[in-house]
């Protein structure tokens, strides 16, 4: 039977494209968005390695952005505050960094190790703060204030770089490859993850540089990372501040709970998938209604053919599946199309931090979505093609 | 020719004839305008001139600095040291204002955390844009000079520090600075990033004194120019000035520029950044490349639902092939046909476009009531609906041809047979 369809199928092939067309471009909107929503999804679940819970960043604006040498009396301004802001009440740990998980700012790069490119983000941070983040160390060690003395910088990296630039070797005491007019830097430690874009962050390696305080080569922190105790009241992040500027009066210091910032990049990340959906959606219903009116005129013209199979033995429903299969089978063609060029994704490795299982996983959602559209579209006149009487449908001229 | 009412009375007869196809048609059509005017009305409110920016169409924004060498590229607002010695007195230019890119600031009221927007102004600021003040009026280049500590408030900061009380003479205090309000202005949307702020101070009132010298910082400049025609030969005095000016570090740097341009150059540059960031380079500008990528994106989103617009038209006209049959043995040009199809197809969406509008102001007035953009005012304007009104002729014409063309095809005697395929 199926044959036959596709014979039918063919005789009409002019109106069929368009109808192929179509159901390919819907399709292709589908599986972007199901694609979208399946991988990050799948990066939900990776772990995060800190704990935002707690911890306040504040930004630090020393009213110039790119001057990027500090006089000596600001360095010994930001030596000042870590020490001072450390014994304030109801602050844990306080750690000085280039930028904080959930803000917008990032830092990233390329490197070569063994022949393969790395990519990388990077981020800098003082002693302390592991504690203030809760980084889960699995290997080596952190950085720690005797590091001073030390001739070269050090570096922890995140299992994931470790795996990407050194696959199968111990990465503690490698060297980082760096420009050869650059102090040496050397890593020295591993961490578990430290994914500073948050839960639906792109997975990538990072690479985490230690700030010496007091030295003037070394960049000056950008913000402030304070873990306060469990249960501080909320006039906590007033009295910090205040105080922040007492020790620094002639900086500005804008406090904010990492857990607030991190529902703020939510929202956003969600407001974009759930918008992507909602118009997918309208287009889904938009070519499901245009179905229902292509498939209605085509039943309407054809109303002596089906009148021709009612005679010659044919039950209603026989005719009900011919409609709908029909409509079904253009449909699988074009879904076969779209799934050949959604393959060439990872073939051409066009976008290459998505995996396989994402696409694998689009496909197979864009093409239920699409039949079930198809097929719901087909209901209605496929009931029709068979409501009128056979005898009468023979004699329709 | 084709007669207009005429052929306007038989579209509106087989519009009404049947109604689900319409509805079908309807729906296509409104959702793809709906979300073409939305996304228009955003674009409007970021580079469109919308009061206080009413001179925008005659004003440069230089808002980034490139400071390149063999290893690095610093990208990063301009500093103040820069532009008062190449910038703040360019002849040709109407005005020119130095402001800067907005800081943070923290006050405390009752307890209360308030964070506002700071921007330090100078007074050209004031009589670039046409502000509307609610009290009092603006400081002046001599308030800036002198450093005197006050501040132009915005309704909202109005509202966070006084609960809505006349703020006039009243002191607010921001990050440990204590400014006197002397005037308040309504709120500016911050999708108008170059000059929105919650609260406007004298550039002289800034803490310390590096920031007198910088090169590169967070300044940026607003330059009027007497016309929008002045614009080439302003960016030309700008470029030999900035060639002119001795980079700090010319060991590590080579190269140095401060392109000024239009807000929808300065959000082309962004997306397309490099070389071509030049206005006047030849080649396509940055504007020209993002306005034909805003194009392609509208056509791209246009085309499914103008495939299914098709499919759907060729349905209704297999179901007029009768008539088509008779108009076409009374002697009807083929020609004509497709006239009186498209026509019919171009009114329908213009239908749509007009329902499309309705709702799009209905959403665009739940967007800006739920304050989810501070201070963003969006609506349909009439530049917008211009826009949309080009969307749906594209969109009628796109949606109507082929389907004429099939129709205008049929063989008369098998159309007056209703046997069309």
């Amino acid at each position: 039977m199926i044959l036959h369809l596709l014979k039918l199928a063919w005789r009409r092939k002019s109106s069929s494209a368009l109808l192929l067309v179509e159901l390919l471009a819907s399709f292709a909107v589908v599986f972007v968005v199901a694609t979208a929503v399946v991988y990050l999804a799948l990066c939900w679940r990776l772990p995060l390695g800190y704990d935002w819970r707690n911890v306040w960043c504040i930004e630090v604006d020393r009213l110039r952005t790119t001057d990027d040498t500090l006089s000596a009396e600001e360095l010994q301004g930001y030596a000042r505050l870590l020490r001072e802001a450390a014994s304030i009440e109801g602050v844990a740990a306080i750690a000085g960094a280039m930028d904080a998980p959930y803000d917008h700012r990032s830092s990233s790069g390329n490197r070569e190790f063994g022949g393969r490119q790395v990519s990388m983000q990077f981020a800098e941070f003082t002693d302390r703060a592991r504690e203030v983040l809760r980084l889960e160390l699995s290997a080596g060690r952190w950085f720690e204030p005797a590091d001073d003395a030390l001739p070269w910088t050090p570096i922890v990296v995140d299992e994931r770089f470790a795996r990407d630039a050194f696959p199968g070797e111990d990465p503690i005491g490698k060297a980082f490859g760096s420009p050869p007019d650059d102090p040496d830097e050397r890593i020295v430690g591993v961490v578990r993850s430290y994914r500073k874009g948050g839960e639906l962050s792109i997975p990538g390696g990072n690479v985490m540089r230690r700030i010496a305080i007091g030295r003037a080569s070394d960049r000056p922190p950008q913000v402030l990372l304070v873990r306060a105790d469990p249960g501080v009241d909320s006039g906590f992040e007033e009295r910090l501040v205040t105080r922040l500027h007492e020790i620094m009066p002639a900086w500005t210091f804008e406090p904010r709970a990492l857990g607030d910032l991190r529902t703020e990049w939510f929202r956003t990340n969600i407001a974009v998938l759930a918008l992507g959906s909602t118009i997918a959606g309208f287009l889904l219903l938009m070519v499901a209604l245009g179905l229902i009116g292509v498939l209605w005129q085509n039943v309407a013209r054809r109303t002596r053919e089906f009148g021709l199979r009612r005679a010659a033995g044919a039950s209603q429903g026989d005719i009900r599946r011919q409609v709908i299969m029909e409509v079904v089978l253009t449909a699988a063609f074009a879904l076969g199309m779209g799934a050949l060029l959604a393959a060439q994704i990872p073939v051409l490795d066009i976008v290459p931090f998505v995996g396989v299982g994402a696409i694998a996983a689009g496909v197979a959602i864009a093409s239920i979505l699409v039949v079930g559209t198809v097929i719901a579209a087909g209901l209605y006149p496929s009931v029709l093609a068979t409501r009128i009487p056979p005898a009468e449908a023979l004699r329709d001229e | 020719m084709i007669a207009i009412p005429g052929a306007l009375k038989i579209a509106a007869r087989s519009l009404t004839r049947n109604k689900f196809y319409t509805f079908v048609s309807l729906f296509g059509i409104g959702f793809t305008l709906l979300v073409l005017l939305i996304a228009a009305a955003f674009l409007d409110q970021v580079v469109a001139p919308h009061p206080p920016e009413s001179r925008a169409a005659r004003t440069l924004y230089m808002t980034r600095t490139r400071m390149a060498g063999e290893h690095s590229v610093i990208t990063s607002a301009a500093g103040f040291g820069f532009l008062d010695a190449t910038v703040r007195d360019l002849p040709g230019a109407d005005k020119v204002s130095l402001l800067t890119t907005g800081e943070s600031g923290v006050s405390y009221v009752g307890g209360h955390k308030i964070k506002s927007r700071v921007r330090h102004v100078d007074g050209a600021f004031w009589s670039i844009l046409d502000m509307r003040f609610l009290e009092g009026a603006a400081f002046t280049d001599e308030d800036d000079r002198q450093a005197r500590p006050i501040a132009v408030i915005n309704a909202a900061t109005r509202d966070r520090f006084f609960g809505g009380e006349r703020a006039l003479g009243k002191t607010i205090e921001i990050s440990g600075q204590r400014l006197r309000v002397v005037g308040v202005v309504p709120d500016v949307s911050v999708l108008r990033s170059t000059i929105c702020a919650d609260v406007y101070a004298p550039i002289g009132t800034i803490p310390g004194e590096a920031w007198r010298h910088e090169v590169q910082g967070n300044f940026g400049a607003l330059i009027l120019a007497r016309d929008a025609r002045d614009f080439p030969a302003l960016r030309a005095e700008l470029r030999s000035r900035v060639k002119r000016f001795p980079i700090p570090d010319p060991k590590n740097y080579t190269t140095f520029d401060a392109p000024a341009d239009t807000m929808f150059g300065l959000a082309a540059a962004g997306i397309f950044e490099g070389p071509q960031a030049d206005p006047d380079a030849p080649g396509l500008s940055a504007s020209e490349k993002l306005a034909l990528l805003l194009t392609g994106a509208a056509l791209l989103f246009m085309t499914l639902p103008a495939i299914n617009l098709i499919n759907v038209n060729l349905s209704r006209v297999l179901e007029r092939a009768p008539e088509i049959g008779v108009r076409r043995a009374f002697g009807a040009s083929r020609g004509r046909l497709v006239g009186q199809l498209v026509a019919e197809n171009v009114a329908l969406t213009l239908v749509g476009g007009v329902l499309a509008a309705g709702l799009a102001a209905i959403v665009l007035a739940a967007v800006t009531a739920s304050g989810v953009i501070p201070h963003a005012h969006l609506t349909v304007n009439l530049r917008v609906l211009g826009w949309g009104l080009l969307a749906a002729l594209v969109f009628g014409l796109l949606s109507g041809v082929v389907p004429a063309w099939r129709m205008s095809r049929l063989h008369p005697v098998e159309a007056l047979r209703g046997r069309a395929s």
